[in-house]
């Protein structure tokens, strides 16, 4: 194979070979989306869809399927050509710039390994691919393999190693130029949970390392909340809300992303009075209580999410508290999984520690369950 | 970084026009366009040159003799379908249901005359069921009569003949079918209660039922032009309508008429091709799936899958009907289903081999007239065979054009199926309906209609004349194999390549090629064996100067039977043999496609 | 990937090979000519074409071809005339002659050629075509079959299966078919033509049932006859003579038999005119033609051939005296005339209306 492939002269490319110690601020690019729009026949893929992204960033569009994101994606590595707006790297628009001069890496969830090369071939791909002398390129595909725990492995074929290893050297394909930007799609949905959680944490590690921006797909929210500075959620071709994980979770705009994002507790409630930051509100069950909220003006009815961890139990009533019917107990592990029905007719979904002093209600039993103001959030 | 490489981007604005995959598409449509689909058109036109202009088909419609041929074409077509289905299936199952060394013999006995010609496995018939033949041997050695008896030249030989020449196309139809299913279907039936037959009934049948149409109708169309098998096995009761084309061909005040009977049989098979393309997709004719047209495909993953279809005055007559049969049937030993399915299969082999096997070893007869068992062995038929300069040179004509027409099918046929799966043009379907509709037209009406423009250029009985006609039926064979292989290729990696700085050039080279390799060397194969074995468009496109193997076996067997022929068809069955063994690696993994 | 290299090597080379052999242009050193095939061919080949090729230095390339009317129209009237000497039948020079058939030079010819020529009928060396071969097709059967004491001697003979039982074989033409049929009916044969057609097929739809072939080609009926398949035939006599020289239990009745001439031509336009017309010459020698005709006996109308030849042999001619005398003066001028309402010849008409009636 090495035969065949010829080790042609150095060519310009986007992105130069760069130095390894390299700062993060130096290596990644910007990316600017300006409305950009993408239509299959009738079915508008990408709508007008804008998204700054700073250099060295890492941001994970997050969605479910057919939402948008992967269109994003493939728009923004070439493989689909875009049918409106434009996308900028480092302010430059990049609407001719054919795929192979754009310079990025790119994960996928089917690791997409060439089965005819083995595995530092792989790696040294796109160091060819850029017309990198040989000794260079040894010495890049040693470290990058070095650097994923991959050494051991560089004379295999990819189908000889397991899926984690696989897809490590995905990765380590798409970072060996130090490229400006990494683009991953959906690259650990492929992989069991135990493998997802360490090469997340890789992943992470990496990105402080190598200093790229990352454009990260997924549609586990888990993940998307564990890896990302910045998470972009995506529905039918729309970004509804950008944000750091932990705006997004605590603080959604939309029934769309607080259900999406995380479990909770939609409750419908009545606005009492609205003093601008914090509300008071009166739920359909009658129970009045205080809820965080960024719309000062809002009034009449609002929809309040409260997040299963942050309703606690009690024992007995308290003035602040209201009675529920446990409706089905779930013991998960580190967690008990508790629905009870309220007075009003409203199902609350209640998640608490397993504690040596708690045991789990009995099916029928009375509860009582509260909430302060600080763990009620009213959706915009 | 202040090198900032973006620059490049005024450079490459103006080629995405040129770098459009739908321009591969445009060598093979200029080709097919000149070659095939202007032949056509003009043979429509000399059809209608007559005075007043419908006279030349008002002859075709109430001279008796050839409204009746017309009739009597399409009832043995619609016999030779039904008898393929009949028999295909139970072949088909057995195939799918036998394990290891078994399956690949029977696949073998059934995919192997497939490719071989059908002058070829007609001859073999003549010589199974001639006077001196084995089965009239046979017979008087059993002592069913004492004088051998006419068995050939009548409507039943041509029917055995005709099926026994086109089941493989009804096997390997129902066989893909077959092995697509889930065989947790059957498995899921058998534990909810249904026997075999109710299994076969409710599950297999019903699923099965497109591959059986597919099937059924390829033979169809391809039963409605046929002209070599009822020519040498039918009497003159048995003149199908691609024969008087043939016949008209030689009549000096044929001009016109002659046309018109190409014409008509044209718009039958165009006709029979279009309600079965509108009722079950066009794809039946290259026996793949639906080509994704660019909005169709997002729109699909929206839609949702399939709904389960209603019950159609059909299924509800079969019910009625079948079902209490199935009933009754299912009062007979468990193992009879078995055993039919077996009984059936294996004589279907028998039919598809034993007439090979008799001309292998008629080629080794002593004897210089065609009789079985052969007096004594020799090789002297081999010494003829590779000591006449006729034969010779008719060997190195077809291979030479063989070759030269798989060059020139495999680069349009491959470059537009790359065009056909990868550009996102509108009318997908329909180019690909341009680009594999050769297959249904019959080769006589081809012929035909090339031989006038053949004559204007120069090109009867050239090298390139034939090999570009002969590449007119190898493109659509390409294009099936290459396109198949392409959609099986992982987008990612071309994907994956590109992104990591490899130009398209680069990307074909180093991914798309070694994952349609063996796609290409199967096209290349079977675009070289159709070639070889082509005898309809040789016989109206060749010259005196220009003879092919074909044709040579043609002109003997038309004047004399001798086991040359069958040393010419021995070493046909090596060559093939041969190639499959070599390609063997490359067409399992293909799939085949056809 | 090496693999590939070499495909593309390989592929590149049969291409350039290919192309190099491919198409070689019409060459001056050859003659095409039109060949009956069958055993006749390869006495052709053996007598005439092997030394012309010695002689002359010109290869003489054969096309097996039953008939080259059509054929030749269509090559004259595209331009592209691909064959030099054909063989057409006698209505054919006339129908074929303005359009498509180029003069004949005679005095290209050599003298031995020229000797040959001057005892032949006028009308049988016509500046479009010069008759080369005489044709008989007359009734042939197996003697082996009817041993007794009478032996078929007409058409009725060959109708009366009460008499004489077994299997037939007839040409799937209307010509000689028709003819056989109404003599078998019992028309004299000097009242043949115009043919009542309509009698004609419906005494040849009695015999139908007992044909086991209706043949194509000529080498076909005496194949039948060897095999079995059939145990009477109308077929030529010219590869049935042969075969009874050698020896087969086949008999050749001339009675009411049909002689005819087949015409040699040159195409318009032909690529190798001279070539033509130096094979022409060649086999118009007598001495040549004479030893042909000893391989096998199809007779040239020359009494200088029929001089030349061995008597054993030139018994089996179509036009020997008492052959003729038995014989019937067969009409080509009929089958090539046009049909009432203009749009087909008589031989059209009557095959379509034989092969409805085959069909049946």
């Amino acid at each position: 194979m090495a035969e065949t492939l010829a080790w042609r002269k150095p060519r310009q490319r986007m992105a130069p070979p760069a130095p390894r110690q390299a700062s993060r601020e130096m290596i990644g690019s910007s990316i600017s989306m300006r409305s950009v729009v993408k239509t299959y026949g009738a079915f508008c893929a990408a709508d007008r869809i804008s998204l700054d992204v700073e250099p060295g960033e890492f941001i994970t569009l997050l969605g479910p399927s057919g939402s948008g994101k992967t269109t994003l994606l493939n728009l923004l590595a070439g493989f689909q050509t875009i049918d409106g707006g434009e996308i900028l790297i480092d302010g430059r628009s990049i609407a001719h710039v054919p795929t192979h001069r754009r310079g990025f890496g790119m994960v996928f969830q089917s690791y997409a390994l060439f089965p005819n090369m083995t595995v530092s071939q792989n790696v040294a791909f796109p160091l060819r691919m850029a017309g990198v002398d040989r000794a260079t390129s040894d010495r890049r595909v040693a470290e990058t393999l070095e650097m994923m725990r991959l050494s051991d492995h560089a004379r295999k074929t990819p189908f000889e190693m397991s899926g984690g290893q696989q897809q490590r050297v995905a990765i380590a394909r798409a970072i060996v130029m130090r490229p400006k930007v990494v683009l991953m799609d959906e690259p650990l949905s492929a992989l069991d949970r135990r493998l997802r959680e360490s090469i997340q944490i890789e992943i992470r590690a990496l990105h402080q390392t190598i200093g790229s921006t990352i454009l990260f797909v997924t549609h586990d929210q888990s993940e998307a909340l564990t890896m990302s500075d910045r998470i972009a959620v995506m529905d039918k071709g729309h970004i509804i809300q950008v944000g750091r994980p932990v705006d997004i979770y605590r603080q959604p705009q939309s029934r769309f992303v607080a259900s999406f994002v995380g479990e909770s507790n939609l409750i419908e409630a009545e606005i009492l009075e609205n003093r601008g930051g914090t509300m008071r509100l009166r739920s359909r069950s009658g129970l009045v209580f205080d809820a965080q909220s960024r719309d000062a003006s809002a009034s009449g009815t609002a929809t309040v999410l409260v997040r299963p961890e942050r309703i606690a139990l009690r024992e007995t009533a308290t003035a602040d508290s209201v009675a529920a019917t446990v409706t089905s107990a779930l013991f998960m592990g580190e967690t008990l999984r508790i629905e009870a029905e309220m007075a009003g007719g409203e199902t609350l979904l209640i998640r608490c520690q397993d504690t040596a002093a708690r045991s789990l209600p009995q099916i029928g039993s009375r509860i009582h369950v509260s909430w302060g103001a600080q763990d009620c959030w009213v959706l915009a | 970084m202040t090198d900032m490489p973006l620059s490049d981007a005024a450079i490459s604005r103006r080629r995405p026009l040129l770098r459009n995959p739908a321009l591969l598409l445009l060598p093979a449509t200029l080709f097919l366009g000149v070659i095939y689909v202007l032949p056509l058109i003009d043979l429509a036109r000399v059809s209608l040159s007559g005075e007043p202009w419908w006279v030349h088909f008002d002859r075709v419609f109430s001279v008796p003799l050839y409204w009746d041929s017309l009739v009597r074409t399409m009832q043995i077509a619609l016999t030779v379908a039904c008898l393929c289905a009949l028999f295909g299936y139970p072949t088909a199952l057995l195939i799918q249901r036998s394990r290891g060394t078994l399956q690949v013999l029977i696949a073998t006995a059934v995919i192997l005359p497939y490719f071989i010609a059908i002058l070829i496995r007609t001859y073999a018939w003549m010589v199974l069921l001639g006077r001196n033949g084995p089965i009239n041997k046979f017979a008087i050695w059993l002592g069913l009569y004492d004088q051998p008896l006419a068995l050939l030249f009548n409507r039943g030989t041509v029917l055995l003949g005709m099926t026994a020449v086109l089941m493989p196309l009804m096997v390997l139809s129902i066989y893909s079918s077959l092995s697509r299913l889930d065989p947790g279907l059957t498995r899921a039936a058998l534990a909810s209660g249904a026997g075999p037959l109710a299994v076969f009934w409710r599950v297999l049948l019903p699923l099965t039922l497109p591959g059986i149409g597919a099937g059924f109708l390829l033979v169809f169309v391809s039963a409605l032009g046929f002209f070599i098998t009822p020519t040498l096995l039918g009497g003159p009761a048995d003149q199908m309508f691609a024969m008087h084309i043939t016949q008209q061909a030689d009549s000096i005040t044929g001009e016109g008429f002659l046309q018109a009977l190409a014409v008509v049989l044209l718009l039958i098979t165009l006709v029979v091709v279009g309600i079965a393309g509108r009722l079950m997709g066009f794809e039946f004719i290259w026996g793949g799936g639906k080509l994704s047209e660019p909005a169709e495909a997002a729109v699909k993953g929206h839609s949702g899958s399939a709904r389960p279809r209603r019950r159609s005055p059909a299924t509800v007559i079969a019910d009625m009907i079948g079902w209490p049969l199935l009933r009754i049937m299912g009062r007979m030993p468990a193992s009879a289903g078995t055993w039919t399915v077996r009984a059936l299969g294996f004589l279907i082999i028998c039919t598809l081999i034993l007439p090979i096997l008799v001309v292998i070893i008629i080629s080794f007869s002593e004897a210089s007239y065609l009789t079985f068992p052969p007096p004594g062995w020799s090789l002297k038929w081999y010494e003829k065979f590779f000591s006449d300069s006729n034969w010779m040179s008719a060997f190195w004509n077809s291979l030479g054009i063989a070759a030269l027409s798989a060059v020139i099918a495999v680069t349009l046929g491959a470059s537009a199926a790359m065009g056909i799966v990868r550009s996102e043009i509108r009318y997908k379907s329909a180019l690909m309906l341009l680009l594999v509709s050769p297959m249904i037209v019959p080769p006589v009406v081809l012929g035909l209609s090339l031989y006038s423009l053949f004559l204007q250029l120069g090109l009867v009985g050239t090298y390139f004349g034939l090999a570009a006609a002969h590449a007119i039926g190898g493109i659509p064979i390409v294009v099936v194999i290459v396109a198949a292989s392409l959609q099986a290729v992982d987008r990612k990696l071309e994907q994956s390549a590109a992104v990591h700085g490899a130009s398209p050039l680069t990307v074909f080279r180093t991914v798309t090629l070694p994952a349609i390799a063996p796609g290409l060397a199967a096209a290349v194969f079977f675009a070289f064996l159709h070639s070889f074995d082509e005898l309809v468009l040789s016989l109206f496109l060749s010259s005196p100067r220009m003879k092919t193997l074909p044709l040579m076996l043609w002109a003997d067997i038309n004047y004399q039977l001798n086991p040359v022929l069958a040393v010419v068809s021995t070493l046909e069955v090596l060559l093939v043999v041969g190639g499959i063994i070599l390609a063997r690696p490359v067409l399992s993994r293909s799939g085949g496609g056809h | 990937m090496l693999e590939r290299n070499d495909l593309k090597g390989l592929v590149s080379a049969l291409a350039v090979t290919t192309l190099l052999a491919g198409p070689v242009a019409a060459q001056s050193n050859e003659v095409i000519m039109q060949d009956p095939g069958g055993g006749y061919g390869d006495a052709l080949r053996k007598v005439m074409y092997d030394p012309f090729t010695e002689e002359t230095g010109i290869e003489v390339v054969t096309v097996q071809e039953a008939r080259s009317g059509p054929r030749i129209k269509a090559q004259v009237e595209a331009g592209k005339t691909e064959w030099d000497l054909t063989f057409i039948f006698d209505q054919e020079t006339k129908l074929l002659g303005d359009c498509c058939l180029a003069d004949i030079d005679y005095s290209m010819m050599s003298e031995e050629a020229q000797k040959t020529l001057a005892v032949m009928p006028e009308n049988l060396k016509r500046p479009k075509g010069v008759a080369l071969q005489v044709i008989g097709v007359g009734l042939v059967y197996n003697k082996d079959v009817y041993s007794g004491g009478e032996k078929p001697a007409s058409w009725a003979d060959f109708w009366d299966l009460e008499k004489f039982p077994g299997q037939r074989c007839l040409p799937a033409w209307p010509r000689f078919v028709m003819e056989a049929a109404l003599m078998a009916d019992g028309v004299p044969k000097d009242q043949l033509y115009p043919l009542d057609m309509d009698r004609a097929l419906k005494k040849i739809a009695e015999i139908k049932p007992h044909v086991s072939k209706w043949w194509t080609t000529s080498a076909q009926p005496p194949q039948l006859l060897l095999d079995g398949e059939a145990d009477m035939c109308m077929a030529y006599t010219g590869s049935s003579s042969k075969l009874a020289l050698e020896g087969a239990p086949i008999e050749v009745e001339w009675n009411q038999g049909f002689v005819y001439y087949d015409f040699f031509s040159i195409p318009k336009g032909a690529p190798n005119y001279e070539n033509a017309m130096k094979l022409l010459s060649w086999r118009l020698e007598p001495q040549r033609a004479a030893e042909l005709t000893s391989n096998f006996p199809v007779a040239l109308p020359s009494s200088v051939v029929f001089e030349a030849a061995d008597p054993a042999i030139s018994v089996y001619w179509a036009n020997t005296p008492a052959n003729v005398s038995r014989a019937i003066e067969w009409s080509p001028d009929y089958w090539g005339a046009m049909t009432e309402d203009g749009t087909m010849t008589n031989e059209e008409h009557g095959q379509e209306q034989l092969n409805a009636l085959l069909a049946q």
